[in-house]
């Protein structure tokens, strides 16, 4: 029993080194950011000033108070969570029905969903442009986010199939004997058991419509309906990046994705392992 | 119909006349301008006159609406693109003049401008150069805003360390570059395209691609446009004469930083570069001067213009915009950026600001600015002359083979879009 | 009589299954109806002389055939970027699985600061495309950038050169800054994943004496591999579409050497503006992929059925 402590301990160590390591690797450009926003315009491009003298936070003053990004801020909050939220709903229950009947060339169809996916998204601009004008949804939330979840429903859809299947059938039987129906069962069962996958995918889900900038562009005309990732451009100039104020609104716009990264990863250990099936 | 827009020329001129006069009057409709953020951001001088210029053209005609949307510089045409060809889009969009408007124009995209304007009274107004930057099979198709002129900017502390004084001429240019060298500083910055190059064809004669006629003919590669090519090659090769940097400016931001640091002595660029330069924060003395001359003197151009949505429901209107806000009555808004204006009335001196009067000297290369070729897909036209100069940046190919493959490139792309 | 009582049974199972079409349509009507037009206008466009600039032209909008894919397979900047979209995506893939997969099965530990680690290893994320493409930029910078400036001080290089401007360098300064940004989701999906093995299994096989590899190979691996190659074809597809990161940083360039067929038709469209062809070269990508897709699907789903 000692040999096999001491070989896990080694191992943690070696998991240990590896995982700082790599938190480094991921952290440093960020802190990189992060000190740009706190430079003066001067520092920014010193060699002797990578690791600032002095430090100011204008930038962020500058951008909370005199610009719109408090504005674009909470567009692209209300556009990311209603996405989400709708492509969840809707993937849950399309991965449902698709584990749990047997739906006539299931495979198919899931392969054409993801199909629509791998053509690349650029050049279908137009095409989408074409259907959004007839529907009349330029420059609309309406469409923005109907085109959003037509984005992130296959990769939702697979991977909720994915966890779906991983979970076993008698899990539900022992529910429906125990009393619930389907419905029931459904909510408190396999939500519960499933939860690692739906986070992953409500994290998916909200990671690609925050970051999407192209569509984003092109069907948001007004200016105060931007999301964040077409406001933030305005600080690329066409001769020059206002560098501080652009690294200061990065900064302040990870803040609402740190915080969901931090709840998503406590639910991450939810699952299986947590003891369901022993419970 | 022809009465109406007879009465709307006359009405323009008359407002051309009396600076804040009416307008137009009777003008009604609403319209939407699509222009780079910085134009509608109100915290700022930019913004702030753009906007009120806006303002007062609402207010001298009552029955006017205009939206002004901001849209990043660089997406601008892509976005305008993808809307009108849909069939939507901002009825007036602004737009660099570096071949966009062509493009859009053998699309269809653009109103020509002669249903609104004759040509001779275009040609009268505005600088040939911006002009003719948005002219596609004979006609013009976009209002000339502001332009800028490629200057040469001289580290002053490297050229007095070395002996040397501000080149004026190609020969002075090479044997700076080659003191320089010697000494250990650094040569050229300039933007990583054919931008900058272009205008050391123009000095030795040489417009690159011929447009005259009524095909575009490639001449990169005639007499003077060898030499000229030989002479930029000389200077790559022989000189060292461009900075480890320019292999990676794909932004001007690395062009300023490059300058501002100190890694080049000379500087390739418009006068936005003067600003970029400070913004930096550099401890170099610098001076702002003329391009050198070659065989004749010659300079690139710059700049944005005006131009009309092909769907846009008021055209009269779009068009009476797009004049309002190249015209005298908005110098204003070219006061407060730094920008000259297209207008062949403009004066250089006297329309830029006090802390500005270091950048007359590239205003007053106006006579002999030369725009670049207004020919079709104009960006690939540079991505092949910027390839080539990359291929002896990297040694990969001597000035010969690269002139003869660049040109036989170019002349296979012209023809891809124009004969039938 | 057999024929109709197999529709039969179907009609059957239709009618108990029911709940089952309701509950799918949605999303997949959602997912069709934006997508179909489109995808198909896309591949339509591929067969279709559409030369924007030359609207004039007779030959506008009508059915070219395979003259756009001949045109494209005659670019050597075409073949060009196949070559080097292969390699982008096997470099991609390979670096992000591994890692992703020693890094998930770390943080699967029972780490002292677990969650912290966790948080922070998703960073990468959570920095946009653009934002990733420039800060990175700064980073590689030949005049002020911190490696140039490392690498110098260190004498592993005798003057600072510009990482993004070379064409031996690009393609890997560029490749690693997908990496970075890519490890996070692939991880992510792994960690999920094995929250479906009970740590007992391990512990049991621990005291019958199976080796960390063993246990890897014949009891993490089989479990999470389902999941695990669904991760893969999603982190495919954003790997071969990953426009934003290389056109920020090198636009394609130096000479093409960081040209992926999906810069390529971006180029055709936006720059050469032949959408013809820019849909031709979509088209290409569009067929490597399902090719890999069902390759890769059939060899997983063929292996669980050899298990059973």
């Amino acid at each position: 029993m000692n040999k096999i402590a001491s070989k896990r301990d080694r191992a943690n160590i070696v998991a240990y080194c590896f995982v700082i390591l790599m938190t480094f690797i991921a952290l440093s450009p960020f802190i990189y950011v992060v000190l740009t926003a706190l430079k003066h315009p001067e520092q920014i491009y010193n060699a002797a000033e990578i690791i600032p003298s002095y430090i100011t936070f204008d930038n962020f003053k500058n951008v909370l108070f005199h610009s719109r990004f408090l504005r674009y801020f909470a567009n692209s909050v209300f556009i990311t969570l209603v996405t989400m939220s709708i492509s969840l709903v809707l993937a849950i229950m399309a991965a449902y029905g698709l584990t749990r009947y047997r739906i006539f060339g299931a495979d198919t169809l899931k392969l054409t969903v993801l199909m629509t996916r791998m053509f690349p998204g650029i050049l279908l601009c137009l095409p989408f442009y074409i259907i959004m004008r007839s529907l009349g949804l330029i420059d609309s939330y309406v469409g923005l986010i109907a085109m959003y979840c037509s984005f992130t429903l296959p990769f939702a859809i697979w991977n909720l199939c994915a966890t779906f299947a991983q979970m076993p059938w008698e899990l539900e039987e022992a529910a429906l004997i125990d009393g619930c129906n389907r419905f029931t069962s459904f909510f408190r069962v396999i939500i519960h058991v499933a939860k690692p996958g739906i986070m992953v995918t409500a994290l998916f889900s909200f990671m690609s419509n925050w970051d999407e900038y192209m569509y984003a562009m092109i069907f948001i005309n007004t200016t105060d309906k931007k999301t964040l990732q077409v406001g933030m451009k305005d600080f690329i100039g066409q001769y020059s990046t206002d560098w501080g104020l652009l690294m200061a609104a990065v900064s302040l716009s990870l803040i609402p994705v740190f915080i969901f990264f931090a709840v998503v990863q406590k639910h991450l250990v939810t699952g299986l392992s947590a003891g369901a099936i022993k419970g | 119909m022809k009465k109406n827009l007879a009465l709307l020329l006359i009405l323009a001129l008359l407002s051309t006349l009396f600076c804040f006069g009416a307008g137009a009057e009777g003008l009604t409709g609403e319209i939407v301008i699509s222009v780079g953020s910085d134009w509608v951001d109100e915290s700022k001088a930019q913004g702030k006159s753009f906007m009120d210029a806006v303002r007062a053209y609402e207010e001298a005609n009552p029955g006017v609406k205009v939206t002004a949307q901001g849209a990043s510089q660089q997406d601008i045409k892509e976005s305008f693109q993808t809307a009108a060809l849909a069939g939507g889009g901002p009825d007036v969009v602004i737009m660099d003049n570096s071949g966009h408007a062509i493009d859009l124009a053998a699309m269809g995209l653009l109103l020509p401008l002669n249903q609104f304007i004759s040509d001779d009274e275009l040609e009268a107004t505005y600088q040939p150069g911006p002009l003719n930057s948005g002219k596609f099979e004979g006609v013009y198709y976009s209002v000339p805003w502001y332009l800028d002129c490629c200057g040469l900017y001289c580290n002053t502390d490297y050229l007095e360390a070395c002996g040397l004084s501000i080149p004026e001429t190609w020969e002075d240019l090479d044997n700076c570059l080659k003191v320089l060298k010697e000494n250990g500083y650094g040569g050229i910055i300039t933007y990583k395209s054919a931008y900058a190059f272009y205008s050391f064809f123009y000095q030795n004669e040489c417009p690159v691609i011929d447009t005259s006629g009524e095909m575009p003919e490639v001449v990169i590669d005639n007499e003077a446009g060898t030499e000229a090519w030989n002479f930029i090659c000389k200077l790559i090769t022989e000189d060292n004469g461009l900075v480890e940097s320019f292999k990676e400016a794909t932004s001007w931001d690395k062009v300023y930083e490059s300058f501002a640091n100190g890694e080049a002595t000379f500087l390739l660029g418009g006068d936005w570069c003067k600003s970029g330069i400070n913004d930096v924060g550099t401890s170099v003395n610098y001076a702002i001067t003329d391009m050198v001359m070659g065989k004749t003197r010659a300079t690139v151009l710059g700049g944005w213009t005006w131009n009309i949505n092909v769907n846009t429901k008021y055209p009269e209107l779009a068009y009476d915009f797009c004049r309002y806000m190249s015209s005298p009555e908005t110098y204003d808004i070219l006061k407060a950026t730094g920008k000259h204006s297209a207008q062949t009335s403009w004066d250089v001196p006297s329309g830029l600001s006090e802390e500005n009067q270091d950048l007359v000297v590239l205003g007053e290369q106006f006579p002999y600015t030369m725009a670049r070729p207004s020919i079709i897909n104009e960006k690939t036209i540079d991505e092949i002359i910027t390839n080539a100069i990359l291929t002896v940046v990297y040694g990969q190919a001597n000035a010969e083979d690269s002139l003869a493959a660049m040109a036989a490139e170019l002349r296979a792309n012209i023809a891809a879009n124009y004969d039938i | 009589m057999m024929h109709i009582s197999g529709r039969k049974r179907k009609n059957l199972e239709m009618r108990k299954n029911w709940p089952g079409y309701l509950l799918i349509a949605p999303a997949i009507i959602a997912v069709l109806a934006l997508n179909i037009y489109p995808l198909f206008r896309g591949i339509a466009l591929s067969f279709t002389n559409y030369n924007l600039v030359r609207p004039n032209s007779p030959i506008f909008n009508t059915f070219a055939g395979l003259s756009n894919y001949q045109r494209i397979f005659t670019d050597e900047k075409f073949l060009l970027s196949i070559g080097n979209t292969f390699k982008w995506t096997a470099v991609n893939l390979v670096a992000q699985l591994v890692i992703a997969m020693l890094l998930a099965l770390a943080l699967n530990k029972r780490l002292r600061a677990r969650s912290f680690f966790r948080t922070m290893s998703l960073v990468p994320w959570a920095v946009p495309h653009s934002i990733a493409a420039m800060t990175f930029t700064f980073l590689f910078n030949a005049n002020v950038g911190i490696i140039n400036i490392l690498a110098v001080r260190f004498g592993l290089l005798s003057e600072s050169i510009s990482w993004l401007g070379n064409t031996g360098t690009a393609f890997w300064c560029v490749a690693f800054v997908a990496i970075w940004k890519g490890i996070p989701f692939q991880m992510i999906f792994i960690l999920a994943a094995l929250q479906n093995i009970s740590g007992e299994i391990y512990e049991s096989a621990e005291v019958d004496g199976a080796t960390r590899w063993q246990q890897f190979w014949r009891i993490t691996l089989p479990i999470i591999k389902e999941p695990l190659a669904i991760a893969t074809i999603l982190n495919l597809i954003g790997i071969v579409s990953c426009f934003n990161t290389i056109w920020l940083m090198t636009e394609g360039g130096p000479l093409y050497s960081t040209e992926i067929i999906y810069t390529y038709a971006y180029r055709q469209g936006f720059i050469v503006h032949d959408l013809g062809t820019a849909s031709a070269s979509s088209m290409v990508l569009f067929v490597i992929m399902m090719l890999i897709s069902a390759v890769y699907l059939r060899l997983s789903r063929g292996d669980k059925e050899g298990q059973a």
